[in-house]
């Protein structure tokens, strides 16, 4: 079933495209098909976590199918669907749809100053005033993702802040 | 048949039309158009964010909310597939391939208007799927003891991985991942405590509305903050054009809304099939039915309003499936499950003899929120153009504080907060390596139903008391087809092509 549309989606460049596309053909990279060692590493990983996690489990009860029997088998599970993505992924190639954006070190920055930010502010909740601590982090969000301007940097966090505080606890009565 | 005279059904509809719930409608109305509109916020994650402080609010009131934002979402995200060519959630993705032409040619205020009625149609036709096939689809599934219950789950669980994320073993290692997230706590039939290594907070299990959150809320924001380079904004189609259609259009469109209102319906009732897919489905359809094929893909109202409103057809299906089996439609009534469970609704077979009046509150809240949509869908707005300029750093910074905001006041707890910090970041790992959400919610919200019934099962009579139940075969060998065709399919088609390619006389001399 192949048509003919016209789009200027960004991910495609010209003006006609086929839809839906034949089956994407497979990268076989060998960087890529390495990197897909992560994700059989971590299900093999899990699988063995809760098998030994599962053993410890002590019922007081004696019945049939304890409450380890069902840990135990996704257990297994697991472990069996890590094996079949060495074969389907890491000897075979990964689908174009499954490789995603590269990562940027701003980026990482961005992501590490945020959870920072984060954590803090849940920390300092019952420390400082709600809408103070959510004004003074939504401030330092917004600059570290680039905005600059009186508007953006004091009349936006004014409002989520406002709007934060009306929201949960004058509404809803959340004991923040 | 509903009898409209029982006073459940006038109960379920005077809930809805107390004051406070409209206001919470409108509310949710104001949302919904907003989040559509937003490219990179789904519906999905909207409705995970609002269940957040929908919590604390009466059931009806905060399905109210929930159920409005969603059927608000399948109207805003027209808007940007129309003017900017990028769909605002995954369902308006056939929009894009006639409503961003018909943008370029300067009848974008026709494209928005007539996708508008075309969305309003598909929902109604949806909302009356839902009003006529919830209560007997229930009344059937009371019938389910724990094997056909099983295999429901299983069924549930396999339709999302099989149809909807095409990757089939990353979807069933998410699905048995959340599995394994449910099993933490209490287990459902002795008692006992597993995987609870010493923390209190956990001997009621991990708090699932705090999963959904980092998993389809701060874990898209933490992609797009680590890999956007950027900001860079595409410039939205700002030339409207003639704005209402005229009778003759309307009369053109009936079939094409009439084909997809069929699509979307029959797509919505199974389990895990979405608006997009539907959508395309309808598209295709209305080409083939058509006598202007040659339009479609470069500017055809057909193409534009069967896709429309097959994507919104599929809400009232949806809504059905998730209600009467407690198996969700999609990956936002996986969300909406979450939402009830805590507010004491369990869906699934019992919902309607214990909840009586919520199948006509249901249909009226859809109903109502429609008729808004459309008419707010209908005004217009510059301000919603200025909007799709709007940058996304802004967002971030909603989300991420709302998301925190509203984990915590689920119940109050800081704990919660920081198993959403941890979950968003797993949902961020899963999301860099492919490995789908949507299964993992459903089983960490599925696990006990399924754990339970299959202990229950095995101990009634061993594997036999599945495998000689019709109902639980019949929809264990669905599971399995739509595991292996959607592979078989692909790799029937491989082959085809490279036969194909063959066959073709080769450019190289």
């Amino acid at each position: 079933m192949e048509r003919e549309i016209v789009t200027e989606h960004p991910l495609v460049d010209n003006q006609t495209a086929v839809f839906p596309a034949a089956p994407d053909a497979l990268v076989t990279d060998r960087s890529y098909r390495i990197r897909e060692l992560v994700p059989v590493a971590t299900c093999i990983g899990l699988g063995i976590g809760v098998l030994v996690f599962a053993q410890d489990i002590n019922s007081q009860v004696g019945v049939e199918l304890g409450p380890a029997f069902w840990p135990s088998m996704l257990g297994y599970s697991l472990i069996v669907f890590g094996a079949l993505l060495v074969f389907v992924n890491v000897l075979r190639g990964v689908r174009p749809a499954d490789i995603p954006d590269r990562l940027n070190g701003w980026g990482v920055s961005r992501f590490c100053a945020t959870a920072v930010l984060l954590v803090g502010y849940v920390l300092l909740w019952n420390v400082l005033q709600f809408w103070l601590i959510t004004l003074v982090v939504s401030l330092a969000l917004t600059a570290l993702y680039g905005a600059r301007g009186w508007k953006a940097l004091l009349a936006f966090p004014a409002l989520v802040s406002v709007i934060l505080h009306v929201l949960f606890v004058l509404v809803l009565r959340v004991p923040l | 048949m509903i009898n409209i005279v029982a006073s459940p059904v006038t109960d379920g509809i005077l809930a809805v039309l107390q004051p406070d719930t409209l206001i919470y409608i409108v509310l949710g109305i104001c949302i919904g158009m907003l989040v559509g509109a937003f490219p990179g916020v789904t519906a999905t994650m909207a409705i995970a964010l609002a269940s957040g402080f929908t919590l604390t609010l009466e059931p009806t009131q905060g399905l109210a909310v929930l159920l409005t934002i969603y059927v608000a979402a399948q109207f805003g995200d027209r808007v940007p597939a129309i003017l900017l060519n990028t769909p605002g959630t995954p369902s308006s993705i056939s929009t894009t391939f006639d409503g961003y032409p018909l943008a370029l040619q300067g009848k974008a205020g026709l494209a928005l208007t007539t996708s508008a009625f075309g969305s309003a149609v598909g929902m109604i036709f949806g909302i009356a799927i839902l009003a006529i096939a919830a209560v007997p689809l229930s009344a059937f599934a009371m019938q389910f003891g724990p094997p056909e219950m099983f295999a429901l789950v299983v069924f549930g669980l396999t339709m999302m991985v099989g149809v909807s994320s095409g990757r089939i073993i990353k979807g069933l290692a998410a699905g048995a991942f959340g599995l394994v997230l449910s099993a933490a706590g209490r287990d459902p039939i002795t008692g006992d405590p597993r995987f609870t290594f010493g923390i209190l907070e956990l001997n009621g299990g991990i708090p699932f509305i705090a999963v959904i959150i980092g998993f389809f809320g701060v874990a898209e924001v933490l992609n797009q903050i680590i890999t956007r380079h950027k900001q860079h904004h595409a410039k939205p189609v700002t030339q409207m054009g003639q704005w209402m259609p005229d009778a003759r259009l309307l009369r053109r469109l009936a079939k094409p809304m009439g084909i997809g209102a069929v699509t979307g319906s029959v797509v919505g009732l199974v389990p895990a099939v979405g608006g997009d897919i539907a959508g395309i489905i309808a598209w295709d359809n209305a080409k083939r039915a058509s006598k202007r094929k040659d339009e479609f893909g470069k500017g055809s109202f057909e193409g534009l309003t069967a896709g429309d409103t097959a994507s919104t057809a599929t809400l009232g299906g949806s809504v059905a499936t998730t209600m009467a089996l407690g198996v969700p439609g999609d990956s936002v009534m996986a969300v909406m499950i979450g939402s009830m469970m805590i507010w004491g609704i369990q869906p699934g077979p019992a919902l309607f003899s214990t909840h009586p009046d919520l199948i006509s509150s249901l249909v009226t809240i859809m109903l109502i929120a429609t008729v808004l949509t459309l008419v707010l869908s209908l005004l217009r707005m510059r301000g919603m153009v200025k909007l799709l300029e709007l940058p996304s750093r802004y967002l971030w910074v909603i989300i991420l504080i709302f998301c925190m905001v509203g984990t915590y006041s689920v119940s109050n707890s800081i704990f919660d907060v920081f198993t959403m910090m941890i979950a968003s970041l797993v949902g961020l790992f899963m999301l860099r390596f492919g490995f789908p959400a949507g299964p993992a919610v459903l089983g960490l919200i599925l696990g006990p139903l399924a754990e339970s019934n299959l202990r229950r099962a095995l101990i009634i009579d061993g594997w036999a008391s599945i495998f000689t139940s019709p109902i639980a075969v019949v929809l264990l060998l669905i599971a399995l087809g739509a595991l292996i065709l959607p592979p078989l399919r692909g790799l029937v088609q491989r082959r085809k092509n490279a036969s194909k390619g063959s066959d073709l006389p080769s450019m190289v001399p």
